[in-house]
């Protein structure tokens, strides 16, 4: 038993006072701590008595005992975690914070302007989300007594993806620690000392020199905006956030998603899931976004005419597919199914051909040397391929695709396919059955890919292949006991489906490049 | 007869053949005190003098009074063993002539002398009734100066790894009990009772434990702890030994500092030694006793002293403290239990054990016992290194050991403890210096280093100095320390420069209250002490800066300007000619003056006038200064 704040708390052996406190709800402001990390005891906001020990102890490192007797927040305390914040404040550009006008100017500049130069929270992409405003509303700070020093340090832009502002720093370590100890990369130091000292690389090289492996965790628990993803900073308040597993290659990684106006504007790691050992990567972490809200996606189902790709409906680029296959015998249809499925598009897909005794099924670009020999005329893909155009046989190419990739300018039926954050569905992956989550809509017609094999079997009269959702095909699935497996694609594989994900993302394309000579880029 | 027994007497018949040989032999102090001051020119002097001369030179450590040095002692057989002080490479030949071929011992130049066994009668008192040494007690410093520090069996032969032979033979709580019976504190800063950090450690249940030997001596000014590694390597590597036993470690580290080169080849020969004769590794002399130890160079910041930076240092991290508890006791070095202690520390540990615990407690005050060194510097006539017991009044030491001022100006205070200690003011001369005192004065014993200050001292600026010192040398980790002390700083900077308010004040005992309760480590701590301890006892100077803008001492450069007296003045035109601006102007013969614009008060003037005509005037008395 422990007495906090004159309440009877459960005592639990191992736990610091703040782990024990917060589990009973009581509040003491902190910075530094942050539940995915060890503790660290440098901002001292947490500063609490502790009856019978002389001085302050501060809450987030201490062990707490049995019969410990606390106060959180007395006059005394109060008055010292004050004095603390006010230096932190004096060194963290804080002018909108203590503004008499903070109040009148938050009515007409609701947004926040975009500036060279990070000056007050009017100017900083953190705004909404920064734990130091908290603090400062907490606190009810209206003055600082000391000079206020702006350490006029460079603003770090040269590296792909994320900006660093040193100059908004707060030295709470937290990503130093999240480098170090969750993903143990060790690339982000504390470095200089005195008063100088500051986060950085070691020498201050830039990241992409480094053995920086992008994974922009150390953004992530920045409490405020000295570290920020560029691209992903000036949209506020999300509008919601959603969780799922990232299916850009088969590790099973778990995110969660800001969405803002109907897009992702941002990743992290989902805070209520291990990553796996190695964490999460730079596709996942930085290029998703980008990629999917690149404006080339298909949108609409196409089919050929006078040389040209119309668009069209769905029902109309059903029953014209249906047509194409029903004109051909089975034994010359192709389908070749990406990767990049879904457990549930894979499956329906599957028993679409075995419906149709299609059983030209293609899973690897090696699989295509088959079409001459067996003089296959209609290829139905779901990934652009490379070399189609070398074969002779092909009549008809029916391109189901997220982007138009390789192949596209030979496709004479285009279906939009839905990107695997617009969706809902499973993917095996190396950590099991993983969630596949809808965070966002899929742009204008395009469609689950699995939904696009239904249309088209209603067209050709198919029964059994009518689904309403993804739970009653997994249903089905678990009643024939269809067994999926881990696809053969690693971390470092470079496209989704047939899109080399650096086209669409510049940073990426940097990275690369820059990294050409590296075993592994990162 | 043991082992042991036989490395004994062989090492004293060494030793005595060394003091009974014919041929002369010549101990030069070459610590690094005695290297700063010209040893090296001097000990090669007299290498010269080998072609006619047979003679033996033996390299020892520092003996203390650093004003001296370089220190040569002759020893001549037959003849007492004379030490001579200040001796240049240039006369040094000539004095060891005079005595060995001669037969003069130069009472002029002799500063003390060492009665040999059928010596004859000298006029020279004994080195020991010199008076910087005669009211010190040398427990620990004992060898230091005496015996050559990389020749082992100098130390077997002053009763050296006895200690380690009896505890060999005792119980380890045994020997933790002896240790804390004698009320040995820590001498690295803390005091806290190194006994019971010691059965604090050994009570963990993790059989892998460590310790560790704190030579990182960071505090400006201070430098005992490098003489003791100089001077007598293998007591301190004995203490830790004993400690290792007494714990039962598996292994021990040391911990200095890059920056002592000479300290470290001590050790490294030392370790070399040990192992030589069986005092390190597998079954040490014979028993089941086994241990390591590694010695690890720091990067030099004065963090890394603190122990759970040093800790990190050591395990290749950066040197950044870690809030305690968890103590190193219980998480140390590889989350292992360590002890850490100072490099006094285990080098008392030997003699407390040969002497017993009672003996040691003897010395010093009721929770203060035993001997403890200082460094004595600053505007003091001796300085140098001394040990003396605990409770020695400041009187003792600043007038006795230290033989008052330096060109007999006012005793204003001493800074003790470094950049973490505090100004004491000379009203408290008959304080007691022990632990309780000094913190109670608002100071800490911290490593022992001592300033002293006289009446040129401004102690506003002294404070500033010491947090400058602290600012830079803040790990950056926590908030109050961090930027807490770059406030503090430049709250003092302004100060210096007459640009304080009245409202200061109150500004700057609060900011030296939240750094010293909010920081996390000692360093953070005890930083805000200059400033308190000058607030609490010279509360008018700052008075003095802020509402009069005047600097009592004259230091603040901001505060004063430089005035010819003309009735003094001689118009001999030096100041004339040496100002680098041309500030000042004057007929030849004629009273000279200074042209306060151009003047960049570099001080030449005032250095150089042969009248003493140049006067440092509160600038307020000479322009008037608006706020
Ligand atoms: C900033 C700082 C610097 C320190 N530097 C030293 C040092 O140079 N040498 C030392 O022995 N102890 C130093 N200490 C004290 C150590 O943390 C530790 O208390 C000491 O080594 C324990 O040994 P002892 O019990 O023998 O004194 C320092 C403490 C602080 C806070
Ligand atoms: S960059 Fe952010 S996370 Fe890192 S120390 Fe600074 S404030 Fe903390
Ligand atoms: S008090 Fe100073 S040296 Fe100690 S942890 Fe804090 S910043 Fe580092
Ligand atoms: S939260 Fe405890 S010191 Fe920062």
């Amino acid at each position: 038993m422990l007495v906090i704040d004159g309440k009877k708390v459960p005592f639990v052996e191992g736990k610091t006072i703040l782990e024990i406190a917060r589990e009973n709800n009581i509040h003491i402001p902190t910075l530094c701590a942050h539940e995915r990390l060890p503790s660290f005891g440098a901002c001292r906001l947490c500063m609490i008595k502790v009856h019978g020990v002389p001085g302050f102890m501060n809450a987030c490192t201490t062990p707490a005992k049995d019969g410990m007797v606390i106060t959180t927040n007395n006059l005394e305390i109060k008055k010292l975690r004050r004095a603390i914040f006010e230096l932190i404040l004096s060194e963290h550009p804080s002018s909108c914070m203590i503004c008499a006008q903070a109040e009148h100017c938050d009515k007409f500049n609701s947004g926040i302007m975009k500036a060279g130069v990070i000056t007050g929270c009017n100017t900083c992409p953190n705004k909404d989300m920064c734990e130091v405003r908290a603090i400062a509303e907490e606190l009810n700070f209206k003055t600082i007594r000391f000079p206020i020093f702006y350490k006029e340090l460079p603003i770090e832009r040269n590296d792909p993806f994320f900006d660093r502002d040193y100059n908004l720093c707060i030295h709470c370590g937290r990503c130093v620690r999240v480098c170090q100890q969750v993903e143990g990369a060790h690339i982000l130091v504390f470095t200089k000392r005195g008063h100088d000292t500051k986060i950085g690389t070691s020498f201050e090289k830039p990241h992409i020199e480094t053995d920086c492996k992008f994974c922009g965790q150390c953004i992530d628990v920045c409490p405020t905006g000295a570290l920020s993803a560029r691209g992903q900073k000036w949209y506020q308040e999300p509008d919601d956030r959603v969780r799922t597993t990232c299916m850009l290659c088969n590790k099973g990684c778990r995110f969660e998603m800001d969405v803002k106006w109907g897009r992702i504007v941002a990743v992290r790691p989902d805070p209520d899931y291990k990553t796996l050992k190695t964490g999460i990567c730079v596709k996942g972490r930085f290029c998703l976004p980008t990629f999917f809200n690149a404006v080339d996606r298909i949108r609409f189902p196409r089919f050929l005419q006078n040389f040209k790709l119309y668009p069209t409906n769905w029902d109309e680029i059903g029953s014209h597919v249906a047509e194409l296959l029903e004109a051909y015998p089975p034994s010359k249809i192709a389908l070749y199914l990406t990767n990049f499925l879904t457990d549930e598009s894979d499956y329906v897909f599957r028993k679409f051909a075995e419906m149709m005794e299609i059983t030209n099924i293609y899973t690897t670009v090696e699989d295509l040397t088959q079409i001459p020999k067996k003089g296959i005329k209609v290829l139905w893909t779901t990934e652009g391929l490379p070399g189609l155009k070398n074969f002779k046989t092909l009549e008809h190419l029916i391109f189901q695709e997220v982007f138009p990739s390789e192949g596209y300018e030979l496709a004479d039926v285009v279906l939009p396919a839905a990107a695997f954050t617009e969706q809902f569905g499973t993917y095996y992956t190396q950590r099991g059955p993983m969630p596949i989550q809808k965070v966002v809509k899929a742009p204008d017609l395009a469609l689950e890919d699995w939904k696009i094999v239904c249309k088209i079997a209603q067209e050709l009269d198919l029964s059994g292949l009518n689904y309403l959702d993804v739970d009653e095909i997994e249903q089905e699935m678990g009643r024939v006991n269809y067994k999926q497996k881990v696809r053969p694609v690693d971390e470092y594989y470079l496209k989704y489906r047939g899109t080399p994900i650096a086209e669409k993302v510049p940073d990426f394309k940097i990275l690369l490049e820059y990294r050409k000579n590296r075993a592994k880029p990162w | 007869m043991t082992d042991f027994d036989t490395l004994v007497q062989k090492a004293k018949r060494s030793w005595d053949k060394l003091h009974a040989q014919k041929t002369p032999v010549i101990y030069a102090g070459a610590a690094s005190c005695g290297r700063a001051a010209g040893v090296l020119p001097v000990i090669e002097a007299i290498k010269e003098l080998k072609a006619t001369l047979p003679l033996e030179i033996v390299e020892v450590g520092c003996i203390g009074p650093c004003y001296l040095e370089p220190i040569i002692a002759v020893q001549k057989k037959g003849h007492p063993t004379i030490f001579y002080g200040n001796v240049q490479a240039i006369q040094a030949a000539e004095i060891v002539e005079n005595y060995l071929v001669k037969n003069d011992p130069q009472p002029d130049k002799a500063i003390g002398a060492l009665s040999s066994p059928n010596g004859s009668e000298t006029t020279i008192p004994s080195i020991w009734d010199h008076p910087m040494l005669k009211a010190q007690k040398r427990i620990v410093l004992k060898n230091c100066g005496l015996i050559d520090p990389q020749n082992i069996e100098h130390y077997l032969a002053n009763d050296g790894y006895q200690a380690l032979n009896k505890v060999l033979q005792m119980k380890p709580e045994t020997v933790i009990q002896e240790i804390t019976d004698s009320g040995l504190r820590g001498r690295g800063g803390a005091g806290f009772p190194t006994g019971l950090k010691w059965k604090f450690t050994r009570a963990e249940k993790d059989p892998e434990k460590y310790v560790i030997c704190n030579a990182d001596e960071g505090d400006p000014g201070a430098f005992m702890n490098r003489s003791l590694i100089e001077g007598d390597p293998h007591a301190v590597l004995e203490g830790l030994l004993i400690a290792g036993y007494a714990i039962s470690a598996v292994k021990g580290y040391i911990y200095c500092r890059a920056e002592y080169p000479l300290a470290i080849q001590r050790f490294r020969k030392a370790l070399k030694d040990m192992r030589k004769f069986g005092l390190l590794g597998e079954n040490i002399l014979g028993s089941d006793f086994s241990f390591e130890i590694e010695l690890k160079e720091g990067a030099g910041a004065f963090v890394c002293g603190e122990e759970t930076a040093l800790i990190a240092s050591i395990m290749g991290e950066r040197g950044m403290p870690r809030q305690k508890p968890p103590y190193p006791s219980q998480h140390g070095v590889w989350g292992k239990p360590t002890v850490i202690n100072n490099v006094e520390t285990l080098g008392t540990v030997p003699a407390i054990i040969r002497n017993g615990s009672k003996w040691y407690a003897r010395f010093g005050t009721e929770k203060s016992k035993g001997t403890k060194t200082f460094s004595l510097v600053g505007k003091i006539r001796r300085s140098g290194l001394i040990e003396v017991p605990l409770g020695t009044t400041l009187r003792t030491v600043i007038y006795d050991i230290g033989g008052g001022i330096y060109e007999d100006k006012e005793f204003k205070a001493i800074q003790v403890g470094g950049p973490s200690g505090g100004t004491i003011p000379a009203a408290f001369m008959d304080e007691p210096l022990d632990y309780e005192n000094l913190n109670k004065l608002g100071a800490i014993m911290g490593s022992g280093g001592i300033v002293v200050i006289d009446s040129d001292t401004c102690v506003v600026d002294l404070a500033r100095y010491f947090l400058q010192f602290t600012e830079n040398e803040s790990c950056g980790k926590c908030v109050p320390c961090r930027i807490g002390t770059k406030q503090l700083l430049n709250l003092l900077t302004k100060i210096v420069k007459g640009e304080g308010t009245i409202d200061d004040f109150e500004l700057l005992e609060e900011l030296a209250h939240t750094i010293s309760e909010g920081s996390l480590c000692g360093l953070g701590k005890t930083a805000p002490n200059p400033v308190i301890t000058t607030l609490t006892y010279f509360r008018d100077e700052y008075v003095a800066h802020i509402v009069d803008k005047r600097c009592p001492a004259k230091v603040c450069k901001d505060l004063f300007v430089y005035v010819v007296d003309a009735e003094t003045c001689i118009g001999c035109e030096i100041c004339r000619k040496r100002c680098p601006v041309g500030a000042v102007s004057g007929e030849k013969k004629q009273p000279h003056s200074i042209d306060i614009t151009k003047c960049i008060k570099c001080d030449v003037c005032f250095t150089n006038c042969p009248a003493k005509a140049i006067r440092k005037v509160d600038k307020v008395d000479v322009i008037h200064v608006s706020h």
